[in-house]
C-alpha cells in the first residue's frame, strides 16, 4: 500500500494503517532527530511530538509530493522550535557553563574529542557542532538522501542556499574529521 | 530495552543530486554515525500515544453532526447525573429533610431557613463539576470523546439545575402548613438569591480549589446568615425588597453566572490546549 493509501484509510479510522504508516517512516524521522539532537532521549520524545503533528494535520494533507518529505519537514520545523525553546536553552547553558570551568578553544576541543573518544563518537561530535542550518542540510542531504531541491523544501530555503549550507557544512566537517586547512577553499564538482 | 545500533537510513552520496568532491574524503567517517534506534515495544508506546489522535471516521462524523447540540449535550449531562458521587444526592437529601424538620419548628422563621439552606447544594456541587481539575485527571478526560470542558459544562448544568428543583421542593416542604412561601415574590427572592450565590461561588471556585472554595464561601454565607439572623432591620429589608429590585438583581446574578461559565470553558479550553499543543514555540 502507498503511504496516500495508507493515510486514506487513516482518514477512515484505520489504526493498523497509521500504525503501518509509524512504523514504515519512525526510523527515517528518528535518524534525522537523533543525528541532530545528538541525543537518544530528546531524540525519542520529539520523534513522538512529530508524528503527533502529522496526525493532527493528516487532513490538511495534500497530495503534492512525497509523504516522506511532508513528513521530514514537519520534523525539522519541530526540532527548530525545540532549540530555540527555553528547555533547550537552559540545558545548553549547562554545557556552556561546564565548558567554561574546563576551558579550551573549540578547535581544540572537538580535536581533544576526537583524540580521546572512537570515531563514532567523533563524527557525531563534529556533525553536532555544525551550525543549525548546515548541520540540517547536511543531514537531510546525506543521511536521509534528499535531494537539494528536497532538502530547500524542507527547511523552507531556496535551492542555492541549500547547496551553500551543505558545502560550508561538508567543509567544516572536513576540517574537523581530517584536520584540514579552515580556511582552504573547497572545490565542487556536479555529477550530472 | 532492547537498543540496536545501525546505521539506519545511511544512504551512499551517490544517490543524491549532486556530488561533492568533499564528501567523498568523508563518507566512509559520515558513514560511522550511528543511530540508536528505539526497541520496537518503544516504537508501539508511541503508536499507543497516537492512538489518541486518530481522526474520527468521516460516516461517525457526519452521524455525530446530524445529531442536535442539544441531544448531545442532554446525553452528556444524563450520563453525568449518574456518575456524580452517591454521597452529593444524599447531602441534598438531608439539607432537603433539614428543611423540612426545621420549617415545622414554630419558633424559626420559614423564609430564614429556606433562604440559609438555598445555595448549598450548588456549592457543594462545585466539587464534582471541578473534580477532574482538582485530582489533575483533565488531561485523562481530554482523551475521552467529550472534551473536559463540556463535561464540566454539563456537571455544572446538573448541579444548577438540581438545586433549582431543590429550591422549589423545599419551598412545597417548609410551606406544607401556611403556604406563605408559595408565592411569586418568594420564589422570586429565593431563586434571585441562588444565582447571585451560584455566580459568586463559580467566581471563586475558578481561582482556588474546589474544596477551598467551597469551605470559604459556606464559611462567608454562614456569617451572612447568622448576620441577618441577628439584625432584624436586614430581614424586613429583604422581605420588603420590590419585585422590580427583584428582577434587577436576578438579571444581575444571571449575567454573572453565565459570565463565570464562559470564563470556565475558556479557561480550562487554552489551559488543556496549552498542555497538549505542540505546534506552540517551546519558548
Amino acid at each position: 500500500m502507498t503511504d496516500e493509501e495508507l493515510i486514506r484509510e487513516i482518514q477512515e479510522g484505520s489504526r493498523a494503517a497509521m500504525e503501518v504508516l509509524v512504523k514504515r517512516h519512525y526510523k527515517s524521522v528518528f535518524a534525522y532527530i537523533y543525528r541532530k539532537t545528538g541525543e537518544y532521549h530528546t531524540a525519542y520524545d520529539l520523534t513522538q511530538e512529530v508524528f503527533i503533528k502529522m496526525m493532527k494535520s493528516l487532513k490538511s494533507y495534500q497530495n503534492t509530493g512525497k509523504f516522506e518529505h511532508w513528513l521530514l519537514k514537519i520534523a525539522v520545523n519541530h526540532c527548530l522550535d525545540y532549540f530555540r525553546g527555553r528547555e533547550y536553552k537552559q540545558q545548553h547553558r549547562e554545557t556552556e557553563l561546564t565548558e567554561e570551568a574546563f576551558p579550551s578553544s573549540e578547535h581544540h576541543n572537538v580535536w581533544d574529542i576526537f583524540q580521546k573518544r572512537n570515531q563514532n563518537e567523533q563524527v557525531r561530535q563534529a556533525v553536532l557542532s555544525l551550525p543549525e542550518h548546515q548541520r540540517d542540510a547536511v543531514i537531510l542531504n546525506y543521511y536521509n538522501g534528499l535531494k537539494i531541491r528536497e532538502v530547500a523544501e524542507a527547511t523552507g530555503t531556496s535551492e542555492s542556499t541549500a547547496k551553500s549550507r551543505i558545502r560550508l557544512g561538508i567543509s567544516k566537517l572536513k576540517e574537523m574529521i581530517t584536520g584540514g586547512d579552515r580556511h582552504e577553499k573547497p572545490t565542487y564538482k556536479r555529477n550530472k | 530495552m532492547k537498543n540496536q545500533h545501525t546505521n539506519g537510513t545511511n544512504k551512499a552520496h551517490s544517490e543524491t543530486e549532486i556530488d561533492i568532491d568533499e564528501y567523498s574524503e568523508i563518507a566512509s567517517h559520515l558513514n560511522q554515525y550511528p543511530v540508536e534506534f528505539p526497541s520496537e515495544a518503544e516504537i508501539n508506546r508511541t503508536i499507543l500515544e497516537l492512538s489518541a489522535y486518530m481522526p474520527e471516521p468521516e460516516g461517525a462524523k457526519q452521524k455525530w453532526a446530524s445529531r442536535s447540540l442539544t441531544q448531545e449535550l442532554f446525553q452528556v449531562v444524563r450520563g453525568e447525573m449518574v456518575i456524580f458521587h452517591k454521597s452529593y444526592w444524599l447531602a441534598c437529601a438531608v439539607l432537603l429533610l433539614l428543611g423540612f424538620w426545621l420549617g415545622r419548628q414554630h419558633s424559626m422563621d420559614s423564609t430564614l431557613i429556606v433562604l440559609f439552606l438555598v445555595p448549598i447544594p450548588f456549592v457543594l456541587g462545585l466539587l464534582e463539576v471541578f473534580k477532574g481539575r482538582d485530582s489533575g485527571l483533565m488531561e485523562m478526560e481530554l482523551t475521552c470523546k467529550i472534551t473536559a470542558q463540556q463535561l464540566m459544562l454539563a456537571r455544572l448544568i446538573v448541579v444548577l439545575s438540581g438545586n433549582i428543583v431543590f429550591v422549589f421542593l423545599l419551598m412545597l416542604l417548609v410551606s406544607n402548613e401556611t403556604g406563605d412561601l408559595l408565592t411569586w415574590k418568594s420564589a422570586g427572592l429565593l431563586y434571585t438569591q441562588l444565582l447571585i450565590s451560584a455566580g459568586t461561588s463559580l467566581w471563586l471556585a475558578m481561582r482556588v480549589r474546589g474544596g477551598t472554595a467551597v469551605s470559604l464561601f459556606l464559611i462567608f454565607w454562614f456569617a451572612l446568615v447568622q448576620f441577618v439572623l441577628t439584625l432584624k432591620e436586614v430581614k424586613a429589608f429583604i422581605e420588603t425588597i420590590q419585585p422590580s429590585w427583584l428582577a434587577v438583581i436576578a438579571f444581575v446574578g444571571a449575567g454573572l453566572l453565565i459570565r463565570q461559565t464562559y470564563q470556565m470553558v475558556r479557561k480550562y479550553t487554552s489551559q488543556t490546549e496549552r498542555g497538549y499543543s505542540f505546534d506552540t514555540d517551546h519558548r
